[in-house]
């Protein structure tokens, strides 16, 4: 028999229903959580730029940095479908994410060899990286457009953002400097031809504080590091800076006589001139034009030939082709040659408005009558470039004419083409001469002296035999040594030497007794016997004073 | 015969040395020239002055000889073969006249025509006798003309000259004295003619 009561009672109790080995795996996920946000959020903020080339970017290795700071790593880089470009994606840290502005600039920096210098040399070595500008805007973004090049300007630096126009053949490159009397106050950013216009457009920045100095009144105009200018006024050479020598440059100033004018705050348009006289050229508002027949050549006239009164230029000429309805053919006899000129009523002292124009108009008529005309001058010899000079004559009778609405002021030859007149008739008689007889004496005369000189040749070669021969040698040792004889004597003279005096003594002594022995000579001539025969003495007629 | 012939050679010879030996005088202007001159720049010469050069005298062809001269008229010279001057008459004029006009002007330094310092502007003076001589009518003439160029050779005076002055008594020396006399007044004749 079981005791009962010693029976132990089986104590039951609830076991645990979830192992304590689980914590494991538990923490395990856990960890592997963190971990993975941990990468999550570590990564970096995501962005794509796109560029037009992937040239030194290297996936998973390539910085993105900012003012040489590393912010982020390129982690892949794809072509965009149907597009010539690639995007670039990248990871920047989540700290700097502040610097993804919507206009952030970013560029790949690598070597680069251009007009404003040499850069990038340190990626020579480390790789190419990818530079950021941060933007302004506090705007945050993921997309952007990298530029092809660093931008001039860094964002965010104080100045006046312009726009320049060029209709003319010279093309500014990114970073051409713009100056002002020498200093480089700013520089082309970006260039942007418009096709339909045919005209360039450069986006330039001035840099504060000289962005003062651009104002309603400003005028821009180009400037090459050589200008030659061969024009009627002659050569002009203009020579600007070093770095406008290599890559030219514009730079801007104010028309003398113009007021400075307001400043300029917000972007606005202005014009390249080819030089700096062009502005002064082009500003004036108000022209009056007039036509110039010309029975003569019109060579070395050109568009822009000045127009002067007394040697003041009053204005230009405008046109010099033949394309005007009716004219005629040009190779008519008869046919007159229509130049077409510009006169600015401001260069004449007049202000410049329509009302001087109407009061140059008025009065030119009156001017015609007096015996005002035009003629061709030359302005430059050296080119032969012309002008046209205005001035006055006998008073002309004949009616005013127009042709094809314009006034007509009479033209006449010119002084210069006078004198070229007599001087192709001078020329005409210089060809006339018989030169074909005189080349005939010449040549003739030419083959005799070459007879003469092949005889005075044998000459020479016979005196050289003479000279080669041992004889001649001595003769002319014996000649050499005479010579240095006679320059001895010659010196010794000139020095006054001992021998010298000694001569020059006994020729004063020689002097004397002539003289002396005159007296005697004298009496032989007289009295032949007197040396033997003491006769009467010839005594000399003395003078005799005054009887007292 | 020879013998003879040995004994008159010998007679003439002996009768030769009991001729009288010709007597020849012989004059200097600057002889006495020099005894009057007193240095006054006690034998240094200032050399800061302007220099007049006097030029070659020139004399009419009669004069050129040691000769003295006596005009007997108008027409006529005889030249003295027994009184002659010691040098030629050029340039005894020419050192007399220097003394004299050195003399009466200290702000120029005179200089004849040896005396050569180059590149020295100077004046110049030329003289042209016609006449300087004695007459038997108891007068001694000098006459001529002088000239006087400034340092650029640029003529500046032109002038005559006639003296004429009385021999109180015979011979050559007193003639010679008064012809030195006539050098005085033309000396003194070219200084005060305003040009020096």
């Amino acid at each position: 028999m079981i005791d009962k009561m010693n029976t132990p009672i089986a104590i039951i109790k609830r076991t645990k229903k979830v192992s304590s080995i689980w914590l494991i795996p538990i923490v395990a996920v856990l960890i592997g959580a963190w971990m993975v946000y941990d990468h999550i959020s570590n990564q970096g903020f995501l962005i794509t730029i796109e560029f037009d080339t992937a040239a030194g970017l290297e996936k998973g290795k390539t910085q993105i940095k900012t003012k040489n700071v590393v912010i982020g790593k390129v982690i892949d880089i794809q072509l965009i479908e149907q597009s010539s470009k690639i995007q670039v994606s990248a990871r920047i840290d989540n700290k700097q994410s502040v610097l993804l502005d919507k206009d952030s600039h970013f560029w790949i920096v690598k070597p680069r060899i251009g007009n404003q210098g040499i850069s990038g040399l340190e990626t020579l070595l480390s790789g190419a990286y990818i530079a950021l500008s941060p933007g302004k805007t506090g705007e945050q973004h993921d997309k952007f457009v990298g530029l092809e090049s660093p931008p001039v300007t860094p964002l965010g630096t104080p100045g006046l953002h312009i726009t320049l126009s060029n209709n003319g053949d010279t093309n500014f490159h990114i970073g051409t400097p713009i100056i002002y009397r020498g200093i480089t106050v700013g520089k082309i950013e970006h260039v942007f031809f418009n096709t339909e216009e045919r005209t360039v457009y450069y986006n330039a920045f001035i840099e504060s504080p000289h962005d003062a100095l651009i104002t309603t009144n400003t005028h821009f105009w180009e400037i090459n590091g050589v200008e030659v200018n061969l024009s009627a006024d002659g050569i002009r050479l203009q020579t600007g800076t070093l770095e406008t020598m290599l890559t030219g440059g514009i730079s801007f100033g104010i028309p003398s006589g113009e007021v400075i004018g307001e400043k300029i705050t917000q972007r606005e348009y202005f014009e390249i001139y080819p030089y700096k006289d062009a502005i002064n050229d082009q500003h004036y508002k108000h022209s009056i034009e007039y036509i110039l027949l010309f029975a003569d050549s019109i060579r070395g006239l050109n568009v822009q030939a000045p127009v002067e009164f007394r040697g003041v230029k009053v204005g230009h000429v405008t046109r010099t082709d033949m394309n005007y309805p009716n004219i005629g053919n040009l190779l008519d006899k008869n046919t007159l040659i229509p130049i077409r000129i510009s006169i600015q009523p401001a260069r004449m002292g007049l202000s410049d408005d329509i009302d001087s124009v109407n009061e140059v108009r008025e009065k030119l008529d009156s001017w015609l009558k007096k015996g005002l005309h035009a003629g061709l001058s030359t302005g430059n010899l050296l080119t032969g470039s012309k002008i046209i000079d205005l001035q006055y004559s006998h008073p002309n009778d004949l009616p005013l004419q127009t042709f094809n609405g314009d006034r007509v002021i009479p033209s006449v030859a010119s002084s210069i083409d006078l004198i070229l007149l007599k001087a192709n008739k001078i020329m005409d008689k210089i060809y006339q001469l018989p030169l074909d007889t005189l080349t005939r004496n010449i040549n003739e005369t030419i083959i005799e002296a070459t007879d003469t000189l092949k005889t005075l040749q044998k000459s020479a070669t016979e005196v050289e035999k003479i000279l080669s021969d041992p004889e001649s040698h001595q003769l002319v040792n014996k000649i050499n040594d005479l010579i240095r004889n006679v320059n001895s004597v010659t010196e010794n003279f000139s020095r006054g030497e001992p021998g010298q005096k000694a001569l020059q003594e006994n020729m004063d002594s020689l002097k004397q007794v002539l003289d002396q022995l005159q007296p005697l000579l004298l009496q032989l001539n007289q009295q032949p016997n007197s040396l033997i025969f003491s006769g009467e003495k010839n005594e000399d007629i003395e003078p005799k004073g005054v009887k007292e | 015969m020879t013998r003879i012939l040995y004994i008159f050679l010998l007679s003439i010879c002996i009768a030769a040395c009991t001729t009288t030996p010709t007597e020849i005088k012989f004059y200097s202007l600057s002889l006495a020239e020099s005894a009057n001159v007193t240095d006054k720049n006690n034998g240094i010469e200032k050399l800061d002055r302007p220099i007049l050069q006097i030029a070659p005298v020139k004399l009419a062809d009669y004069l050129n000889t040691r000769n003295l001269i006596v005009q007997t008229n108008q027409y006529q010279i005889n030249n003295a073969s027994h009184h002659l001057w010691a040098e030629d008459l050029d340039n005894a004029i020419a050192k007399s006249l220097l003394n004299k006009l050195q003399q009466l002007n200290d702000r120029f330094l005179f200089v004849n025509n040896s005396v050569f310092q180059k590149d020295k502007a100077r004046h110049l003076l030329q003289l042209e006798f016609s006449a300087f001589h004695a007459t038997d009518q108891s007068r001694v003439i000098s006459r001529g003309k002088y000239s006087i160029f400034d340092n650029s050779h640029k003529l500046i005076l032109l002038k005559n000259f006639s003296y004429s002055l009385t021999l109180e008594q015979d011979g050559y020396l007193h003639s010679i004295e008064k012809l030195n006399e006539t050098l005085d007044l033309l000396a003194a004749d070219i200084i005060s003619s305003g040009q020096l």
